[in-house]
């Protein structure tokens, strides 16, 4: 256990570094988006548009703090803030490695025995950071964005919260770290179906989540404007740019540590070079880029869904598969092992 | 180990209000009744936002937690899943099938036919 | 002992404004408040499973049900009161409770068991002990949980769907036949109904 000021500033620290590692996501995406559509991307803002971040910042900051005339002041200052509160705590609890493994330090900021349920009851609760933006600004647009939102990450808690079932019976503990000492897949091949149906599961749930394409109905523009955001501006808006992406990295962190070894290297590459999981933080960060660019991926392949069609693929598809995953990896463990 | 999770918090909310701050300092102010109305692709807002809204929400909502405690339900059943898997599963299978038949009937009724 | 008292004093503040707050979304945020504030209670008691199931169900879900409800009943125009006794009747009844429950605190000749014996107790995940408990023992009980769930499924439902002709359509695949056996030329009836909102 580390002293406690040492853990109040890895906490700043994980804050700077997961807003910094937003600045550049938002560039690497708009480059990667402008490569797969044919086109440049910012590339005018210092060497590769490396700059270009930076310069967003400064224009956020400086721009006009606008507070709508109908809107609920208190609530409508209040929401992009519970928003980016929520999403910055839940990657505390992500281990960067061993007990240690951090120059003497430990790689996470909270470490606690129900890790698992702790980023996604966090997560969870941002809900009302989209919520009460909507509400508060009182414009049409936005509350129909904010309710179309919150109906949707609760539908889409559900596939997460029973996809991950499986992998918390075949490590037997909520501890995020012991989870990825185990190492699911290596436990018996006779997991590996349930398990990869339930890896799908948990992957198209949290891209729901995080309301990233398919699922970015909450700012289908063509629609509803850009939905909850409508009347936010400056700084604002861009605390809710950086939650939606620290989301994004806090689910791409959540789904490597659960499903993927998280901070170990690969197990063939363990048991032949046995140096190679030194630096864990290397390989959490790689395996999370896998899925940042993923994330991309699909944005710039698929199209939105629409409204019943989300809904339906989440109650009706989402929901039975992993439940079926979860009950699956009950019968195999119970039955076969 | 909730001295952590406070520092946690602390820094988060920091970085949050600070960002508020800031800009609420450095942004011009030059608003006017136009800038500050409510966005209706250009036409002047009218009434509030705050209507009435589709008792589908309410639904899903509602079954939204019914099947949240049922997951909630799993947690401790799949951590200790080890200790007992045959008896354990027999009784997350029973359990699963009466909520099946409320999921049944809610399918069956239409509820989750969005439209 | 001081953590425990700025809790304490965050969460009634928390519970009152839930009652004296005039809109509801805000009396709502009030209670999303002190049920957070609670989950952090039972974090400093070690209880943190408990303390995580709060936050998800009651402020993760329970929560968003209650602002649903507020925005589809639109309560912010209800403003006038009904009965205006009955406002003191609610006050009278509060007291008495509040007074009763602290008596009730004070006179309780149980010991609470010594921190550290709890703390021991509870150390290496409570969701273990939980399950021990739950399963083995209180099984009837687990499933009957089950049954209640169930209850309350049929109850949202039979609450909120309307019995409706077949034409109007109860469902979207029935709505959705009705615009497809439409003749081209005759506008569909319901547009709104049949294209998805």
């Amino acid at each position: 256990m580390d002293p406690l000021w040492v853990t109040l500033i890895k906490a700043f620290v994980l804050c700077l570094v997961l807003l910094g590692a937003f600045a550049y996501m938002t560039l690497i995406e708009r480059r990667i988006l402008g490569r797969m559509q044919h086109r440049h991307g910012p590339n005018r803002t210092g060497p590769f548009g490396l700059l270009q971040p930076i310069a967003d910042a400064i224009k956020s900051v400086f721009k006009e703090d606008i507070i709508v005339t109908n809107a609920d002041k208190v609530v409508y200052v209040m929401a992009p803030m519970i928003s980016i509160i929520f999403a910055l705590s839940a990657f505390g609890a992500i281990p960067g490695g061993p007990a240690g493994s951090l120059f003497g330090f430990n790689p996470w900021v909270v470490d606690l025995d129900i890790g698992v349920l702790y980023v996604l009851a966090v997560t969870s609760v941002g809900v009302y950071g989209i919520f009460l933006g909507g509400w508060a600004s009182n414009s049409k647009y936005a509350l129909l964005g904010s309710l179309r939102s919150s109906a949707q990450i609760i539908s889409y808690e559900l596939g997460l919260g029973l996809s991950v079932l499986s992998v918390i019976m075949i490590a037997g503990t909520l501890n995020l770290r012991e989870i990825v000492e185990v190492g699911v897949w290596t436990v018996s091949p006779w997991l590996w179906p349930p398990l990869a149906v339930a890896f799908v599961a948990f992957v198209i749930s949290a891209i729901a989540e995080v309301n990233r394409t398919p699922f970015d109905l909450p700012e289908a523009e063509q629609e509803i404007v850009a939905g909850y955001l409508t009347e936010y501006s400056g700084i604002k808006w861009a605390l809710y740019q950086m939650s939606e992406y620290v989301n994004m990295m806090t689910a791409a962190a959540f789904i490597s540590t659960l499903f993927l070894g998280g901070y170990r290297g690969p197990y063939v590459l363990e048991r032949l070079i046995p140096g190679s999981s030194e630096w864990p933080i290397i390989w959490l960060v790689l395996k999370m880029a896998i899925f940042m660019f993923l994330f991309i991926w699909l944005r710039a392949t698929l199209p939105r869904f629409r409204y019943d069609q989300l809904m339906r693929f989440g109650w009706l598809y989402l929901f039975e598969v992993a439940l079926a995953a979860t009950l699956l990896t009950g019968a195999v463990i119970a039955f076969v092992l | 180990m909730y001295e952590s999770l406070l520092m946690m918090f602390l820094a988060a909310g920091f970085i949050g209000a600070a960002a508020v701050v800031v800009g609420a300092l450095l942004g011009p102010k030059r608003a006017g009744p136009d800038k500050l109305a409510a966005y209706e692709s250009g036409l002047p807002a009218t009434g509030t936002a705050r209507e009435r809204f589709p008792v589908h929400f309410y639904l899903v909502a509602m079954l939204f937690i019914l099947f949240d405690v049922e997951a909630a339900f799993f947690f401790p059943l799949a951590v200790k899943f080890g200790m007992a898997p045959q008896f354990l599963f027999a009784q997350a299978i029973i359990f699963v099938a009466i909520l099946a038949v409320g999921y049944i009937y809610v399918i069956r009724k239409g509820v989750l036919d969005w439209k | 002992m001081v953590t425990f008292v700025i809790l304490a004093v965050v969460s009634v503040v928390g519970a009152l404004g839930v009652v004296l707050l005039r809109q509801p979304i805000h009396a709502a945020l009030s209670l999303v408040g002190t049920l957070l504030t609670l989950a952090v209670l039972f974090v400093t008691l070690q209880a943190h499973f408990l303390a995580v199931i709060q936050v998800l169900v009651y402020a993760g879900a329970i929560m968003v049900l209650f602002l649903f409800v507020i925005m589809l009943l639109n309560i912010e125009q209800q403003r006038k009161e009904i009965r205006p006794w009955l406002r003191w009747v609610a006050y009278g009844i509060g007291l008495v409770a509040a007074v009763g429950l602290i008596v009730g605190a004070l006179l309780d000749p149980r010991q609470a068991p010594d921190a550290a014996v709890a703390r021991a107790a509870l150390q290496g995940g409570n969701a273990l002990l939980i399950a021990e408990v739950l399963y083995f023992e209180f099984m009837l009980a687990f499933q009957l949980v089950g049954v209640l769930l169930l209850t309350g499924m049929v109850g949202a439902v039979a609450l909120v769907q309307r019995r409706r002709p077949p034409p109007g359509g109860v469902s979207a695949a029935t709505a959705r036949e009705a615009v497809l056996t439409d003749r081209p030329g005759r506008p569909s009836s319901h547009p709104v109904e049949a294209g998805g909102r």
